[in-house]
This record gives structure tokens, sequence and C-alpha cells, in this order.
């Protein structure tokens, strides 16, 4: 008996029990030689029976599964694979179509390296401040079965006001589908594998020339700390990007090395206000920001950074990334009077220009 | 049969004798990831996950190391603690806690106490203590297991859980004292 213990019902502990050995039997199953490849394949299965049962459970709860469903995985589960796809999607996404304009000749005499990057960076923190918050990713992903498809489930999910659609198979241990992001198509491969304490996850999505690729690495030890090792060619141009988020004494930080250059990302409460500071190392140039997010006039956000690199100290404002897809039905959503979420624009305010470099 | 011999049959590929381990253990795994967690569903959820986890390990479980149940309470701990630490645990506001109910002796009574102090006395843990040190004063506080066993079960010799209890404790009770 513990020491210290709460007082638990008998009778739903018994039900619980009754329900977890049937659960637990069923995806067992008694085939001895399965069992290497089910050890494989339940990951694999996680992002796609998850998805299809618990957001369904969470997003339709007139539709519930019996409880004692065994497809009914952990809203732990869920989350994770929830954020997974946040992230990969955002990534894969974002390569094709982040705005990354040049800005050198807009030099003022006291230019600092934050500017060179500032799109970048700008991109970087409205991506990944998520993990700074108590967001619920399940809150992104929506999923569905397919039953007159080459593809066993659909995922998809709205990213900065545009859809992604991700429609997955399972072939073994390795995951087959196919990502559609705007009018382009990516296939997509990919392979979860999991041990005690690393759950990993590769990703390819190729389209023609392009190609991201994502490595995800989930670790727990003394810390928490999630990997994305993000490689990218999308028109010709190569990028790597290696994301870190860790959490360890309860403090979450994000910490991003694109080439050269290293951000890192925390959320802090000061005098009661939240603000999120970004340290970087930009071309060997040192400097810190803070970060405030506020509204302009017609509701959209922008994004106030305080920056001090060397002895220049100068405030910079930025509306929201600008998300340029090559969009076929673009015209039709221009007309449509619903479509007129400030994020799905390119802020036209006149400190943030925004030119498609792609 | 013993623990040994049931899991001899699971890897022999009796696969249905697994329920005779779940039978056995699964209302002792339940109550250490309840005095945990507090909540129904998320302890029905994290005990499924630890019992499908434990099956998948089992090929790898040396029984001249350690019994099956504290090997259990091992793969329990790792994984209510990943929880607990997650951001989607959401934690209790550290509030009324008696510390008198922190002791690091072995003989300490039996409590069932309210579950706002548990809430709180988590919180703290997951605030203040590095995961290794979580792991041992969960089992020590949360599970049935004696300290020899919790040494068992995490391989750590008792004089580093003796004093893991006696450093963990002091710093929750001043956690809780701060911000109680």
């Amino acid at each position: 008996m513990a020491k210290l213990h709460r007082s638990i019902d008998p009778i739903r502990m018994e039900e619980a029990k009754e329900r977890t050995m049937t659960a637990v039997m069923d995806r067992i199953e008694p085939k001895p030689q399965t069992i290497f490849w089910r050890s494989i394949l339940r990951p694999v299965l996680i992002p796609t029976v998850a998805l299809l049962v618990i957001l369904a459970v969470l997003f339709f709860p007139d539709t519930n599964p019996p409880i004692d469903d065994p497809g009914v995985l952990s809203a732990y589960d869920s989350q994770k694979l929830a954020e997974l796809s946040y992230l990969s999607g955002n990534f894969i996404g974002a390569n094709l179509t982040v705005s990354l304009p040049y800005y050198a000749f807009l030099a003022d005499g006291d230019e600092t390296e934050f500017e060179q990057e500032d799109v970048r960076i700008n991109f970087y923190f409205d991506t990944l401040r998520v993990y700074l918050e108590d967001i619920d990713f399940t809150q992104v992903v929506q999923s569905e079965v397919l039953t007159d498809s080459e593809f066993d489930y659909l995922i998809t999910f709205e990213l900065h006001d545009k859809s992604y659609s991700f429609y997955v198979r399972i072939d073994g241990s390795d995951l087959v589908g196919e990502l559609i992001v705007g009018a382009i198509i990516f296939d997509v491969t990919g392979t979860l594998e999991e041990t005690d304490t690393e759950t990993r996850f590769d990703l390819e999505a190729i389209s023609g020339d392009d190609y991201v690729r994502i490595q995800y690495r989930y670790e727990v030890e003394d810390e928490i700390e999630s990997k994305y090792e993000v490689q990218s060619r999308i028109n010709g141009v190569e990028t790597e990007q290696e994301i870190k988020v860790s959490r360890e004494d309860n403090e979450e930080e994000v910490e991003i090395k694109d080439g050269d250059n290293e951000y890192t990302l925390k959320r802090e409460v000061e005098d009661g206000e939240t603000i999120y500071k970004l340290e970087y190392k930009i071309n060997g140039v040192e400097g810190e920001a803070r970060i405030v997010e506020t509204t302009d006039i017609n509701g959209n956000a922008i994004f106030q950074y305080s920056v001090k690199e060397g002895d220049i100290e100068k405030d910079i404002e930025r509306g929201r990334p600008h998300y340029d897809f090559d969009d076929e039905d673009e015209d039709e959503d221009d007309d449509n009077p619903g479509n007129d979420n400030p994020g799905n624009q390119s802020y036209d305010g006149s400190s943030t220009l925004i030119q498609n470099s792609l | 049969m013993d623990d040994r011999q049931v899991i001899k049959q699971v890897l022999q590929g009796n696969t249905d004798q697994y329920a005779v381990l779940m039978d056995r253990y699964h209302n002792e795994m339940f109550s250490f990831v309840f005095n945990m967690v507090g909540q129904y569903q998320d302890t029905e959820d994290l005990v499924q996950e630890i019992f499908y986890k434990t099956y998948q390990s089992l090929s790898k479980y040396d029984s001249d190391k350690a019994g099956f149940r504290t090997w259990l309470y091992r793969i329990a701990s790792n994984h209510t603690i990943n929880y607990v630490n997650s951001k989607y645990h959401k934690s209790k506001v550290a509030s009324e806690v008696d510390v008198d109910l922190l002791q690091d002796d072995t003989d300490i009574i039996e409590d069932t106490i309210r579950d706002e102090q548990l809430n709180a006395i988590v919180a703290a843990m997951k605030k203040v203590l590095i995961k290794k040190h979580q792991k041992i004063l969960s089992l020590h506080y949360f599970s049935g297991l004696t300290v020899q066993e919790i040494s068992e079960s995490l391989d750590i010799p008792d004089k580093t859980i003796y004093k893991a209890l006696k450093t963990g404790i002091e710093k929750i009770k001043q956690e809780v004292t701060q911000h109680g």
C-alpha cells in the first residue's frame, strides 16, 4: 500500500481493469511471428488511429466510440501526434511559402544583424512560440477514415489560415502518403520507431526536384527534449535547420540553428506581463530582443521587437509572416467574404515590407 | 505460476498469459498512477500504455536483476512522470500542504489525504526536483515499494535513495512553504 494515497472508487478501478486488459490484449494479439512488426507498427498506427479515434472523440462527442474500443489511445499520444503534424506541416509549408525578402538595400547606417534575418526570425517566432504556451495541438488537427481510396486516412489541419491535407496509408512499419499544400502535392514517406527513452520519426516529402526532410527525435531523460532536423531544397535553394524544444525544471525553451546562426526563444513573466525573449547569434554577432505581440487598428497581429545588439538599440515592428501559396483557387478565396482573416493577408503596414522571393 | 514462469510462456508465444500479469498487478499500478495523476480517465490511459509498453519490452526483462513487480514500477514511474512533466498535464496550484505528511522514514503511517494536497505535492515535485529524484520520491510515497525495492526498481543504491529522499523532501517543503 502506498504511504500517501488518494481515495479510489474500487468499482471504477475494477471497470478500468476490465477495459485495460481487453484493450491491451487486443493490441497484443496472439501472433508470435508478428510481435516484432507490431512493436514497430504501433507507433506508426499512432498518427493514424489515434488521430482518427481520439480526435473524433474530442471534436465529435456525439460519435464517441465505445469506451473500451481498443483503438482508443491516450490523449497524451494524440497530443504528441498533433504536435508533430503541426510542426512538420508548418515547416514543409513554410519552406514553400514564407516570403524571405532582402532588406540590405534598406540599410539605415546602424543596421543590426537582426534586420538581415528579421523575416526569418519572425517566422520562427510565429511558428515556434506555441511551444512556450499551453497550446492544445489537437485543436489544429482533424482526421477521417477513407473507405474508397488508396489511402487509409485523411488528416487535415489549418495553418495560417491555409489547409493542409495529408492522405496516409500504413504499409508495414512505414508510412506512405501525399501532402497537399496549396496546389503542390508532395509524395511523403516516413518511418516511426519508439524505444523506452526515445521516439524517432523520419519524414521525407518530395515534389519534383524539391524536397523537405524532417528527422524528429523525442528523448526523455532528466529533461524532455524534442529535436527536429529539417533539410530542404526548394527551387534549388538548400537549407538546413535544427530546432530543439526542451523542458527542464518547469522551464521551456526553443533553440533554433539555421546554418551558422543560432536563436533561443524563451517566455518570461515580468511585472505580471508575459514577454518573449530572443537571444541570437547572427553572422557571429550576438544580440537579444524582447518581443511583444500587439494588434494594429485593423486587428492584425503585430510583433514588436526591441532589439539590443552591441551599442545599437532599436524597435522593429513586423506583421505576421506572409504565407504566399501558389493556390489555384486564390481568386475564389478572395471573393469569399468569410475568408478575410488577417493571417491570410499580406500585412501592408509601413513597417512591414513583404516581397515574394520564391 | 510465478511471474517468471508466466513471462516465459508469454515470450514463447502464449501471449494470452500476459493477462495473468495484468490481472495480478493492475490495481497496484492503477493506484500508483492515480495517486500521482488524480484523474480516472488519465490514469486508465496511462496504465494501458504502461502495460502495453511493458509487453513490448518483455524480451528485455532480466529476472536476475529485478522482480517483475519492481521492473513494472520502473516503467510505470517513467511513463507517469513523463506525462506529469509534459505540458498536457495541468499542474495544480500548490496550496494547503501539510508538510508533516512529508517524511523520509520508512515507517510513515499510511494515510489517505485530500486530493488537493496530493496535487500540490506532485506539482511541487515537478517544479523543484530533477527527474531521477521525482521517480524516487513518487515511488516512495505513492507506491507500495520499500526503499530496498525502489533501489532494485531504479538500479540505484539504497544510500542514494535515502539521500535523495532527504534532499527532495527538504526542497518540496521549502517550495510549499514559500508558495503555499
